[in-house]
């Protein structure tokens, strides 16, 4: 809870020193067609940021939080079908389309971005629970 | 589910694109844009003539532009 608190007023300080700086920017450079986003806040966090420390998500909740976004997925014809070791085609009756669409949606609960590559060997909540836990950015 | 999977990975990737574009579709996303999305994907789901798949590929990227 500190952490995420602390790594938001950073992000904000961040933000406001780089409104701050851009007028001096703006004036220094002559042409108006360069961009004026130089300094990126990604850099600001990360100095702020303690990689050592662990994620802080447990199984339980990461399994909490993907069965609620399924509970809330229209789709899923079967709700009582819903566990944590739920096959997404077998036994939710998703297809693949929908399945995608499942993987998206656990990218933005978790802040997260999944390549093409492992998104695509995600078919059950376990697989998506574990690839979540190896993920040390996922919150 | 054996279907040659570079195709299968780029019609993942543009199904993915369109969701995210159909997010800001004026006629709503959650009750027009996603179902007709869906269906449009899934009525060609027989395919199986790489150049048919190719083809629906080009014109899925031609409704990407279009937006």
């Amino acid at each position: 809870m500190f952490r995420t608190a602390l790594l938001r007023s950073a992000r904000c300080l961040a933000q406001t020193s780089a409104q701050a700086q851009q007028p001096v920017i703006r004036r220094a450079v002559a042409s108006p067609f360069i961009s004026t986003r130089i300094s990126t806040p990604a850099t600001s966090i990360s100095a702020v940021r303690c990689y050592a420390s662990g994620s802080g998500l447990g199984q339980e909740e990461i399994t909490g939080r993907i069965m609620d976004l399924l509970k809330n997925f229209d789709k899923v014809n079967d709700p009582s079908k819903l566990s944590a070791a739920s096959h997404f085609t077998n036994d939710l009756g998703l297809d693949s389309l929908d399945t995608v669409e499942v993987v998206m949606a656990i990218e933005e609960e978790f802040s997260i971005e999944i390549p093409d590559k492992e998104a695509d060997a995600i078919h059950s909540v376990s697989q998506a629970v574990d690839y979540i836990m190896a993920q040390p950015d996922a919150h | 589910m054996a279907a040659a999977s570079p195709l299968r990975h780029e019609v993942k990737r543009v199904y993915k694109e369109l969701l995210y574009l159909g997010r800001e579709y004026p006629l709503g996303f959650e009750n027009y844009f996603r179902p007709r999305l869906h269906k449009a994907f899934k009525a060609k789901s027989g395919l199986q003539d790489e150049d048919e798949i190719k083809k629906s590929i080009a014109q899925a990227e031609y409704v990407k532009k279009g937006q």
